[in-house]
């Protein structure tokens, strides 16, 4: 009992004897002890001290001792006047009651005693921060109401009031008819105290310090008119450039963000020259409010202005200011100073044409005066990719052919540096529109649109290979010339920057471009099929000979988990993943990045039992140790602080913890990955406590942080996460989905304990039918309402859609099933239409999975490749087997309770279930039998061998002409690419330490989908 | 591309750039949510693009707690770096330093005595960048790191207590010459 929530200590007052029984849980001794001090001290205190006791004993009355007393206080309108002993209570009926019923049980008594002594001012604030970590909004305004009249002197209890009005005003707890009010009330007493300050009334209650200003405009911003709060955020007094001169960035910054969001570009205008045209008392600039941000945004207004060469000559005379103070700023500010100038130099530009001037524009000349000043930062790149994508390719060309050349110099550092941006630069070129032009060929299959590539002229579909093998090859020759010289290697030993890893990224970034691994629509099954896979699997191969020379870097870490969860390796990607040691707060927004689908690709991880661990186990405490309190306790550090912002934001942050897509994930994960082993799952889902109130309206938060993932590409193109996940990211429909999914298993899986036997056996029979029908009624619709939104396609991979699609079909199916009766014939229509969908659901399904054949000679790759979908193919099977076993469960109840037979579902409907039946079976025996052989598969022998083949082609292992075209071994420049490569993970010796982790991996996998339930 | 400013929860699902590197810590939520409700003007950060935090400091100002008044140790109203990170690819830039700054600007504000911190003996870098800043090791605490960062066969690590006297402390009565020879017990620091 009570066993999460603190134990209260005991008055000082208090005699050793019950202090002691109370502090070891010697709970009857302390209640006898209790009671007998209450009769001969009359200390009503003493007998609140004996219920709480007593509610810690094992008969269910004791235990709801204290729960009956709350509820007879309520009932009786008594006021319980010592706080203590309403602590007492709580802790000991915490465990009965839920946290939303505090406000109408502890939250009031609180507040009578509040009202009952409204001077005993630690009482009252006590009370008011138990009603905020509760959550108890409703009593806690009208404690602070109380507490900011009762102590008027005190100015600050004058912002809790506001605050935690207007706190109450946006809650759901408020009565909608009460909204307005409370917020009214909160601006106008703000708006008195801003008006106050603007008279230079420098009495209490007025507005004072930066949180107070802060948590004026908050208010304002989200109660008052658009027109008056930027109004207010002009004042000379409280307004944003004011706050700024008086040292404070935030409200500027917030101030800046409404304009910009107003399209007010005067004033953004006129802010940003304010604040960067700002100097310190000695005359130096004053950098407070120099971000790269402000400037953008200068520069964008500046455009945007009537005369916007005025405006821009203005800027350009700001700018100067700093260009001459440059040898005294940070680097960081004088690269936020280069880059500006490279942002006004586009901006003025954008307006010319810029192939007028050839390659050798001034935009060019630009980025080369900033390549030379920052060369050798690791963020270069990312500063100029948004420029670069705006290069004409005459200038990019010039770019690229001339310009970066011309950085080299006699010092192999500065050159090595100087090459790899380079490669990164024709990369980012190659891949996106810049370097293609529409041409007249038409393809082979008269279909596909065909440009030329800009450098080379070779006619392709998508990027160039031809171009991204040349940087290949360059990225990989630079690397083994790195690997000869110690002198350079030494030369960057103390640095952040590391040239292999950036040449490795540059050269695995063009592999998988060459494999044709891409965004698609409609998605394939499984995203390597149609891939070319030599290519993808030396991007593989290159990126883990570098991880394991290299073992502290994160983005190819990320990468690498990302790339073997896509060909199955899930035990390896998993040893990938460990050493990141993403714990704590992190996981929220990176688990994901290996946990999500987890279960459809490992089952085999989720084995319990000696000397395996629950592997989500990290997230379930994280959640369950933050989310404990309904509001965190430093809820009520903040407010004491005087710190109203972060009262709020905190608040915010763990609403969208609670009701985190990631902490679905962990739950919806775990439970198939043992049910995928056990059968069964071990708790109804809606008994989950952090799923139990989320509702298909519950709005669930994604948090996921791919912000590690390298990033060369073109910002026209799909993100590399989006293409190497296996399936589309964590999603509120998704999340429902699966939510939804759960609740229909656990209805028919669900099977009453042998003993139990209700006495009015055929009514209860009835009860459970209705409610089975009325659940997966809603069930259906709530499913059918997310699949049939538009954008749900693309959240879900196509196995998940049919997957879904297939649940959503058998809930229809139960919900109208379970009421029928024998002599109800009127099946025909809407039943043998669903049946017929789920059928042709599965069938398409099967379409998929047969496109992998035991025959192809790289079969395992495919199969390994597709296992998500095998996955959820047999979860669609092993739910149609058992929603049928549930329903001849329920008939088979039915008829022993009615021998006349006459409520029994009718033959027919038997009849029309057996087709489905028999198609889930074939499906059952179809995994069953690609399990069986991906397992003799591997038991093969020759696998080195074959991996290498597989990877480098002829390059590594003789093969016939016929082998080399059933793998597809392309032509060009594959050869050299692939020797390069080759050589640089360290030959044929290089290629089995890797292809070992493989083979092992895929082994592991199907060690435990061996253990997988396919019955 | 570097804006500094003020934490906000919402940073928390993006310091993956600061924190996948193996010399930041990551902490349980409720110790950034402590910093953040407290001292909020003392957790700063640089953003980077994309909204990406390439560097942070989370700060505080208090003294030791009361009963130690009378202890040798005891330490009065000052400052604290509590973390300091630079994401690998940002640094070098400054942004360190001018995090730093920031926060040695609020302990002014507060009138603090000192600034202090805790930072691995085996961790040259920053070392070498606070001694660059002007701190300089006040005490070494024995065993302070379970763990050592860079040698995986020892099971702790000592750590340097490094400190900069604040513009309160005219006499440089807080910090000390030959620090590095002074030796204190993880039990004596607060
Ligand atoms: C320590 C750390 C915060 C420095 O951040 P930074 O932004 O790179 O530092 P700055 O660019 O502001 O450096 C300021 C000065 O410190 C010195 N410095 C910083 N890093 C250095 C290094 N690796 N080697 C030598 N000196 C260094 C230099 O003198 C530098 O000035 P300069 O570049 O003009 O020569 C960063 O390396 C980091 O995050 N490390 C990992 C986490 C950590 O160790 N935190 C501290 C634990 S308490």
């Amino acid at each position: 009992m009570s066993s999460s929530y603190p134990r209260p200590t005991l008055k000082s007052s208090v005699d050793l004897q019950l202090r002691n029984a109370f502090h070891d849980g010697n709970w009857q001794q302390a209640a006898r002890l209790a009671d007998k001090r209450a009769r001969t001290l009359k200390d009503p205190y003493y007998q609140a001290i004996a219920v709480a006791a007593e509610s810690q004993l094992d008969t269910p009355q004791e235990k709801c001792a204290a729960l009956v007393t709350i509820q007879n206080c309520l009932k009786n309108g008594s006021v319980v006047k010592d706080g203590e002993i309403l602590d007492l209570y709580e802790w000991a009926s915490h465990d009965l009651l839920d946290e939303s019923q505090y406000s109408d049980t502890h939250g009031q008594l609180r507040l009578r005693l509040v009202k009952a002594a409204p001077r005993d001012k630690p009482a009252v604030l006590h009370s008011l921060r138990l009603c905020l970590l509760h959550w108890d909004l409703v009593n806690a305004q009208q404690i602070a109401t109380m507490l900011d009249k009762t102590f008027v002197a005190d100015r600050h209890f004058l912002f809790w009031n506001t605050l935690v009005t207007f706190m109450l005003s946006t809650s759901p707890q408020c009565p909608p008819e009460k909204q307005k009010l409370y917020s009214l009330l909160a601006l106008k007493q703000l708006e008195r105290a801003a008006d106050l300050t603007e008279k230079g009334d420098k009495s209490g209650r007025a507005i004072r310090s930066e949180e107070e200003q802060l948590l004026f405009f908050r208010v304002l911003a989200s109660q008052g008119s658009k027109a008056v709060l930027l109004q207010q955020l002009k004042s000379p007094v409280l307004g944003g450039i004011a706050s700024f001169e008086r040292g404070r960035k935030q409200l500027f910054l917030e101030a800046l963000d409404a304009f910009d969001a107003a399209k007010d570009h005067d004033s953004v205008f006129e802010m940003c020259h304010r604040v960067l045209g700002d100097t310190q008392n000695d005359g130096t600039l004053n950098l407070l409010g120099s971000d790269w941000l402000v400037w953008k945004r200068f520069i964008a207004a500046a455009a945007a202005q009537t005369d916007s060469d005025g405006a821009f000559a203005q800027v350009h005379t700001v700018l100067e200011s700093y260009v001459s103070e440059r040898d005294t700023l940070r680097p960081v500010y004088s690269r936020i100073v280069s880059l500006a100038i490279l942002e006004l130099t586009f901006r003025i530009s954008s307006t010319l044409d810029p192939s007028s001037c050839g390659g050798e524009s001034i935009r060019v000349a630009q980025i080369h005066s900033f390549l030379e000043q920052n060369y050798d930062k690791l963020a270069c790149f990312d500063d100029l990719k948004p420029y670069i994508e705006q290069l004409s390719f005459a200038e990019a060309n010039h770019l690229i052919t001339k310009t970066v050349p011309a950085l080299e110099r006699n010092d192999p550092k500065r050159s090595l540096l100087v090459n790899i941006l380079g490669l990164k630069f024709r990369h980012l070129v190659s891949t996106s529109l810049q370097a293609v032009s529409p041409t007249e060929c038409i393809g082979d299959d008269g279909f596909q649109p065909l440009v030329a590539c800009k450098w080379c002229g070779s006619v392709v579909t998508m990027s160039c290979n031809s171009c991204l093998e040349q940087i290949v090859i360059e990225a990989v020759e630079k690397q083994l010339q790195y690997e000869k010289e110690s002198e350079t290697i030494a030369n960057f030993e103390k640095e952040d920057v590391d040239p292999a890893e950036e040449l490795t990224v540059v050269a695995a970034m063009s592999l998988l471009k060459l494999s044709g691994l891409r965004h698609r629509e409609p998605q394939p099954a499984s995203p390597l099929l149609g891939i070319d896979m030599h290519y993808f699997l030396q991007a593989v191969a290159i990126l883990d000979n570098h991880l394991s020379k290299n073992p502290d870097r994160a983005p190819i870490r990320i990468l690498l988990i990302h790339l073997y969860v896509l060909i199955g390796c899930a035990s390896y990607a998993y040893q990938i993943w460990l050493p990141l040691d993403v714990k704590r707060t992190i996981q929220d927004s990176l688990a994901p990045l290996f946990f999500d689908r987890i279960a459809s690709f490992a089952p085999g991880l989720f084995r319990t039992g000696p000397g395996f661990k629950r592997i989500v186990e990290p997230m379930r405490s994280y959640y369950r140790s933050c989310l404990k309190l309904r509001a965190p306790s430093v809820l009520w550090d903040a407010l004491e602080a005087g710190s109203y912002t972060s009262v709020f934001d905190i608040s915010e942050y763990m609403n969208k913890l609670r009701h985190s897509c990631t902490l679905v994930m962990s739950i919806i994960e775990e439970r198939k990955g043992i049910r995928a082993l056990l059968g069964k799952s071990e708790s109804e889902i809606k008994q989950v406590s952090f799923i139990a109130s989320v509702t298909p309206e519950t709005n669930l938060a994604v948090a996921t942080d791919y912000g590690s993932m390298p990033c060369l590409e073109s910002s026209n193109t799909t993100p590399l996460s989006e293409i190497v996940r296996l399936g589309p990211g964590l999603s509120n429909t998704r999340s429902h989905l699966e939510i939804l999914t759960e609740e229909f298993l656990d209805i028919i899986n669900h099977s009453h304990p042998k003993e139990y036997k209700p006495s009015r056996a055929l009514e209860t029979l009835n009860g459970d039918k209705l409610y089975v029908m009325e659940a997966t009624d809603r069930l259906h619709e709530s499913m059918t309402s997310f699949l049939q939104q538009g954008s749900t396609p693309s959240l879900l991979t196509p196995a998940e859609e049919s997957h879904f699609t297939t649940i959503s079909l058998l809930a229809a199916l139960v919900s109208f099933a379970v009421p029928l009766k024998k002599e109800n014939h009127t099946l025909e229509g809407e039943l043998h239409m669903l049946l017929e969908t789920l059928v042709s659901t599965l069938d398409i399904t099967t379409e998929d999975f047969g496109s992998v054949s035991a025959d192809a000679p790289n079969f395992a790759f495919l199969a390994f490749g597709s296992i998500h979908s095998m996955s959820l193919f047999l979860s669609s099977a092993l739910a149609i087997k058992n929603t049928l076993a549930f329903l001849d469960r329920l008939n088979e109840k039915q008829l022993a309770l009615d021998k006349t037979g006459k409520t029994a579902f009718p033959k027919t409907l038997l009849k029309e279930l057996e087709p489905l039946g028999d198609t889930a079976e074939n499906v059952l025996k179809d995994v069953r039998s690609r399990i069986k052989a991906m397992k003799s598969n591997l038991d093969e022998m020759g696998w080195m061998d074959r991996l290498a083949g597989w990877t480098f082609g002829s390059v590594a292992v003789d093969l016939e002409d016929s082998e080399i075209e059933a793998l597809g071994q392309k032509g060009g420049n594959f050869q050299e690419v692939s020797e390069k490569v080759y050589d640089l993970i360290g030959g044929m010796t290089g290629c089995e330490t890797w292809g070992v982790k493989i083979l092992e991996s895929w082994r592991e996998g199907i060690k435990g989908w061996e253990l997988v339930k396919t019955e | 591309m570097a804006n500094f400013r003020r934490f906000q929860p919402n940073d928390l699902n993006k310091i993956s750039k600061c924190n996948l590197d193996p010399l930041t810590e990551t902490y349980d939520l409720s110790f950034y949510l402590q910093y953040y409700a407290k001292w909020p003007t003392m957790f700063q950060v640089a953003e980077g693009q994309d909204g990406n935090i390439i560097g942070y400091i989370m700060g505080k100002v208090e003294s030791s707690p009361d009963v130690y008044q009378f202890s040798e140790h005891y330490l009065p109203w000052h400052a604290h770096i509590t973390v300091l990170t630079v994401a690998p690819e940002a640094r070098r830039s400054g942004i360190g330093k001018i995090l730093t700054e920031q926060l040695e600007a609020a302990a002014d504000a507060h009138d603090a005595w000192f600034i202090d911190l805790f930072v691995r003996k085996s961790n040259h870098k920053a070392i070498t960048f606070y001694k660059k800043l002007g701190y300089s090791v006040f005490r070494v605490v024995k065993d302070y790191y379970g763990g050592h960062a860079s040698d995986p066969t020892a099971t702790s690590e000592d750590a340097y207590d490094m400190r900069k006297p604040m513009r309160r402390d005219k006499e440089k009565k807080h910090v000390r010459e030959d620090g590095e020879t002074f030796e204190v017990d993880p039990a004596d620091v607060w």
